[in-house]
């Protein structure tokens, strides 16, 4: 049975998104759960990987962490030192197989909410799931754009340092790697997410294939450049404290203990997936609906 | 329902047994904070409380109990003897090893490492001859232990920091002797060229260098399948940086190229021949 619910207006401005980003939430609660599932699945995969020494799951996990990184980080503390980098892969192998799916799911039921539709996330999700492949092959072009967009910089910029110079336009190492490379990573990132975000209404909205989708995405997101780059950088700056976190994790482990790094990596699941994930799909949806209303 | 709910548990209980770590992965952990608390001592040893240092031993003798028999106890006696070490108590830190030197028909090369922590408190302490006793009671109690082949280089490496020019001279003959005793029982080609190489290694402790090249010579000779080209590098190392013989480093070099044109060491030959 439909239920009948007031239709959020999306204002004109650069930051007016956030009212009716608020209001949704508030009104329909149950468009955050497609995160909390996602934020479920990578705890599970955070608590599986921080098991690997321990039997069961050292028969699956012990053989590939013996032949790539060496038995010693089989044991205590190392396998905390470890842990970081094998989240960030499970996170990839999370975001493109599950992530593409939960994020339309999100998107679907925006889109469903301001049609005044009901939401049914059973529903939601088989729908969602017959697009199931466009939007893993764009979870699988944003990730791999982020990964090496994100490690090239560093590199070029190791590279220029160890070929034995000591400044880059008059400015040494220390600024480039500790100022420089992470805010440039920043704003990749969030233009990187930006470029593609209109891509998953266009592919669970509006039905199109999988490259009139991604160019489509683009286009849009070039017409509200502005608009969309402040619903994504916004968000995004509540994820700083946690990347702070995350790169002293050696010093936290230092001075609590090693397990302190499977905390700092869940608090960057609830901040990074169920917040920030989940305001920028839900604004971005909003500017997507207005802007094809609009047209 | 009831089937989901039950299945749920089944889902919970197998993730619960998943957690239970191994009796190995706890010691780590305990070791790691014990460890942890000994690095404060260690930091700062005059200004650390006698309270605090017997809470830190406290943690090892727990760790001794608990895991009776496994090298986490053998670890944590050694740091109790190393933590009564730093405070300065030598003697009270020889008692904690000798604890290790019980059972050595058994132990093997761990006794030698608790007799070469005793010889360590003796050397600290200032007393020199009775820490050279216990490196001298090693070497012929446990001649084949990895200690006791290292112990005759340890001790002439101290000669020269003391700078005892005519103790430097003595030490490496004492060496050579010992080598070449052990290599006369050596019953195998790959512990005879160990030990001729621990010759070599001697002489260069002991700036002896024609000593050294002929010890080079013989190995060359007497073990010809163990890269003999390494021999000739470090022979060229020798006449380069230490005789200043150009010529004769140029020749070792040239022989390098020429006999051993396969090996990995031919190419650093012909780049250092550039260079020379």
């Amino acid at each position: 049975m439909a239920k009948f619910k007031i239709k959020i207006t999306i204002p004109k401005g650069l930051f007016a998104i956030w009212k009716p980003v608020l209001s949704l939430l508030v009104k329909e609660p149950k468009v955050i759960i497609p995160f909390c599932l996602l934020a479920v699945i990578e705890v599970f995969a955070l608590w599986f990987l921080s098991c690997s020494p321990h039997f069961p799951i050292n028969v699956i996990m012990a053989p590939p962490i013996k032949s790539i990184w060496g038995p010693t980080y089989l044991h205590y503390p190392y396998i905390y030192e470890l842990l970081p980098r094998m989240f960030y892969y499970a996170k990839i192998v999370v975001g493109v197989m599950v992530g593409a799916l939960t994020s339309g799911m999100a998107v679907l039921s925006v889109y469903y909410f301001n049609k005044s539709r009901r939401i049914d996330l059973k529903e939601i999700f088989f729908a969602v799931l017959k697009r199931y492949v466009s939007l893993f092959l764009l979870a699988i072009i944003l990730f791999t754009c982020v990964h090496f967009v994100m490690k090239e910089p560093s590199v070029l910029l190791l590279k220029y340092f160890f070929a034995k110079h000591a400044k880059l336009l008059f400015l040494g190492p220390k600024f480039w790697f500790s100022i420089f490379l992470p805010v440039l990573q920043f704003l990749l990132a969030v233009i990187l997410q930006s470029l593609f975000v209109y891509s998953i209404p266009y592919i669970v909205i509006k039905e199109k294939k999988f490259l009139a989708a991604l160019i489509s995405g683009i286009v849009l997101f070039f017409k509200r450049f502005l608009k969309t780059f402040a619903a994504v950088l916004v968000p995004m700056f509540l994820y700083i404290p946690v990347t702070m976190l995350r790169s002293n994790m050696g010093l936290l482990a230092d001075m609590f203990s090693p397990e302190s790094i499977v905390v700092v990596l869940f608090l960057g699941i609830i901040v990074g997936t169920v917040i920030v994930d989940a305001l920028v799909t839900l604004a971005t949806t909003l500017i997507f609906i207005g802007a094809t209303d609009e047209a | 329902m009831k089937r989901r709910i039950s299945y749920l548990l089944v889902f919970i209980f197998a993730l619960a047994l998943t957690g239970c770590e191994s009796k190995a992965f706890k010691a780590e952990r305990e070791m790691w904070r014990a460890h942890k608390s000994a690095q404060a001592v260690y930091k700062n040893p005059k200004g650390t409380p006698p309270f605090q240092l017997a809470a830190v031993q406290d943690q090892y003798r727990k760790m001794i109990k608990k895991y009776s028999d496994s090298l986490f106890a053998i670890q944590s006696q050694f740091s109790i003897g190393h933590l009564y070490l730093v405070m300065g108590d030598f003697q009270k830190a020889r008692d904690e090893y000798r604890k290790l030197t019980l059972d050595c028909a058994k132990k093997g090369n761990l006794c030698a490492e608790a007799f070469f922590a005793i010889g360590n408190s003796y050397e600290l302490e200032g007393k020199w001859d009775d820490a050279l006793s216990q490196y001298r009671m090693i070497m012929q109690s446990f001649s084949f232990s990895a200690k006791s082949l290292d112990l005759p280089l340890y001790i002439i490496r101290h000669y020269r920091r003391a700078g005892k020019e005519a103790d430097i001279k003595s030490a490496v003959d004492e060496a050579v002797a010992y080598y070449t005793g052990l290599k006369s029982k050596s019953e195998t080609e790959k512990g005879g060229y160990i030990l001729q190489s621990l010759i070599t290694r001697s002489y260069l402790e002991g700036q002896q260098y024609e000593d050294a090249l002929a010890s080079l010579d013989k190995v060359m000779r007497d073990y010809p399948k163990y890269s003999p080209e390494q021999a000739l590098w470090i022979k060229t190392l020798i006449y380069a940086n230490r005789l200043k013989d150009k010529v004769k480093a140029k020749e070792v070099l040239q022989k390098i190229v020429r006999d051993y044109p396969q090996s990995k060491l031919a190419k650093s030959a012909e780049a250092l021949l550039k260079k020379f």
